[in-house]
């Protein structure tokens, strides 16, 4: 596990709120320490175990948070002081879980790579929040989510949700009432669903579903013109 | 035990927790049931003998406060008229689905829980088609 040396009046630095709109940091400095940190060796990048090099050894982590509000999206960290037996409550999954939204924060290929990072942040939280027995999103879900944007990299933002269970659940809405739906099961399935107007009768709809696998479902609904108008 | 069918004037209240209403766009994802869940559960507007719906509303947000303990500031409560909902899960799926709600109080602290049944866990189409029939959503806490 990375391990910031530290003392206490970096502490109180860090704890002033850093200000991220789009790519910009305005407070570069403890984001690039974490994120280039976590990147080098692969550990949890959005929760630190910082110990204070002045204070007895009290360990400290350090979480990076998300706000998202009119004007941006807005970042700040919390640094909570936290006994060591809490350090058996880090979940091995809720690290992974970690792991995957920092890799897709730092995937040039994926779209919107900042604003599905943060959404997932706040989703994670949620369901974390929602019940105590969760651990979050849902981890094989995730991962097939994330497979799933590395394949198709030039679509437009969706609605990121998740659904009780939580498992990641897409949506795209266009014009006239179009809908395009991806739940994400826990493994390599995902389950769809289309709204489109008939091609023949723009004034009906037709609505289809179905169950297939994250890299083949841009085939399954070719038929239904679904990339034409959620690709960019 | 389910009581009595909720008449197709009524209307209905669904909580949605804010990992199914990002950024308070409630999504498809809150009208999924969970595998275990038998019906979905809303609230009996009507039931509540209101003069008006922000009364409603402000009773229903009560209800969450005192069933859920703490309900996120981000979640919204979603307001469906009972017979829209039905008629449109009938006429606009594939299997022609009879969706109904029912009363089924949860004491003492629900007494205008219902559920809604007919449902399976894996309707997402299901899920978009009521989620269209949202008359108005409403912040679920103050």
């Amino acid at each position: 596990m990375y391990q910031i040396q530290s003392n206490d009046e970096e502490f109180k630095r860090k704890q002033i709120e850093s200000i991220i709109y789009g790519y910009r940091s305005l407070d570069p400095v403890i984001y690039h320490e974490v994120w280039a940190c976590n990147a080098s060796n692969q550990s949890n990048p959005l929760c630190e175990w910082v110990p204070s090099d002045v204070a007895n050894n009290v360990i400290y982590q350090v979480t990076a948070a998300v706000n998202e509000k009119s004007y941006g999206i807005h970042y700040s960290t919390a640094i909570t002081k936290i006994t060591p037996s809490q350090l058996g409550l880090l979940n091995v999954e809720d690290e992974k879980i970690q792991n995957l939204i920092f890799h897709i924060r730092m995937s040039s290929q994926i779209s919107y790579r900042e604003r599905i990072a943060a959404n997932l942040l706040f989703l994670n939280d949620y369901a974390k929040e929602e019940t105590s027995e969760s651990a979050g999103i849902n981890l094989g879900s995730l991962q097939s989510f994330y497979d799933f944007i590395q394949i198709h990299n030039n679509l437009k933002c969706p609605i990121i949700s998740l659904t009780p269970d939580d498992n990641i659940y897409l949506s795209w809405r266009g014009e006239k009432n179009r809908l395009f739906s991806v739940h994400f099961l826990s493994g390599e399935e995902v389950r769809f669903v289309v709204f489109k107007p008939n091609d023949m009768h723009p004034e009906k709809e037709d609505r289809f579903s179905g169950k297939t696998t994250y890299d083949v479902l841009k085939e399954a609904v070719i038929q239904y013109h679904v990339w034409d108008w959620i690709s960019e | 035990m389910r009581g009595q069918r909720l008449p197709d004037r009524d209307h209905i209240a669904r909580l949605c927790p804010p990992k199914t209403a990002p950024n308070g766009i409630i999504t498809g994802a809150a009208f999924l049931l969970k595998p275990n869940e038998d019906g979905l559960s809303v609230n009996w507007l009507e039931f509540l003998n209101c003069s008006c719906r922000d009364n409603e509303i402000k009773e229903i947000r009560g209800i969450y406060t005192r069933k859920f303990n703490r309900v996120p500031k981000a979640a919204r409560i979603a307001v469906l008229n009972v017979g829209t909902m039905c008629n449109t899960v009938f006429e606009q799926s594939p299997d022609n689905r009879r969706v109904v709600v029912y009363h089924k109080p949860d004491l003492p602290d629900d007494p205008s829980h219902s559920e809604v049944f007919n449902l399976r866990d894996d309707n997402e189409l299901i899920a978009e088609l009521i989620l269209r029939t949202v008359l108005e959503d409403y912040p679920a806490s103050d």
